[in-house]
């Protein structure tokens, strides 16, 4: 049974790529411009998003390797898995968006200040959490040392999102964290981007996970 | 007017979504 066979998945599927682009019409239309930045501004309703799903992702590895070392149970550690796989790729288009708006926004692409540099820091951590996966030896033991990367990993992302507090003002690129100073308008357009973005990340888990499972059931059956 | 900048975004999130997600498939058909 393919992902693609239960009907569900279709629907869902099929109604992410219809909001997909409605998601695009509306940031291209509905979305005032704002005189300073023009169109790079619209990266935020793109760059936004992502980081919010990579941190879902990645908050949900914290999750599932916690459950899956009290519990043992594969189930949680196929979740897992799905989620760090989902919030790299998450990731990497945060470190991909960035410097693209940094680029005619601050002048150059890439800068290092706090906020980006401990991105790339857990960008980079999760790399070693799939070397990890991928040379550590038997199922058993290889997941849970993934189980305790993923959970020590999981300690930058509060550092990230407080990062624009943690160090002083002066070294700062990113705005400070309340977004108080945006029109409704922009915030509408941002919200049901935000609402996309997450019904992808839901799509990708889902499938994600469901090939992983299929993956140790055959793996079961090849051993018995 | 478009921007540049704002299409590049637009397909590299595309390109990395749809990427990732052929690798997943290409994985369960492999199964």
């Amino acid at each position: 049974m393919t992902y693609l066979t239960y009907n569900k998945n279709k629907i869902l599927l099929f109604a992410t790529l219809i909001i997909m682009f409605v998601n695009l019409w509306t940031i291209i239309y509905l979305a005032p411009m704002i005189p300073d930045q023009e169109w790079a501004q619209r990266i935020f309703y793109y760059h936004v998003p992502l980081a919010w799903n990579a941190f879902l992702g990645y908050f949900g590895v914290m999750i599932f390797s916690i459950t899956y070392l009290i519990s043992r149970n594969t189930k949680w550690d196929v979740l897992a898995q799905a989620a760090a796989e989902v919030g790299t790729i998450f990731c990497l288009l945060i470190l991909i968006t960035g410097p693209i708006w940094a680029k005619p926004i601050w002048g150059k692409a890439w800068t290092w200040e706090p906020r980006l540099t401990t991105t790339l820091i857990l960008f980079l951590l999760f790399i070693g959490y799939f070397m990890i996966r991928e040379f550590g030896g038997p199922y058993e033991r290889s997941s849970r040392y993934a189980a305790v990367i993923g959970i020590l990993a999981s300690i930058d992302i509060p550092i990230i999102y407080y990062a624009v507090d943690f160090w002083s003002p002066q070294v700062q690129s990113h705005p400070q964290r309340d977004m108080g100073g945006h029109a409704s308008a922009v915030m509408q357009v941002f919200y049901f981007s935000l609402f996309t973005f997450t019904l992808i990340f839901v799509n990708m888990m889902r499938y994600r996970s469901h090939v992983r499972k299929m993956e140790l059931l055959k793996l079961e059956e090849e051993n018995v | 007017m478009f921007s540049s900048y704002f299409i590049a975004v637009i397909i590299s999130v595309w390109i990395v979504v749809f990427g990732y997600w052929m690798y997943v498939r290409n994985k369960e058909k492999t199964l």
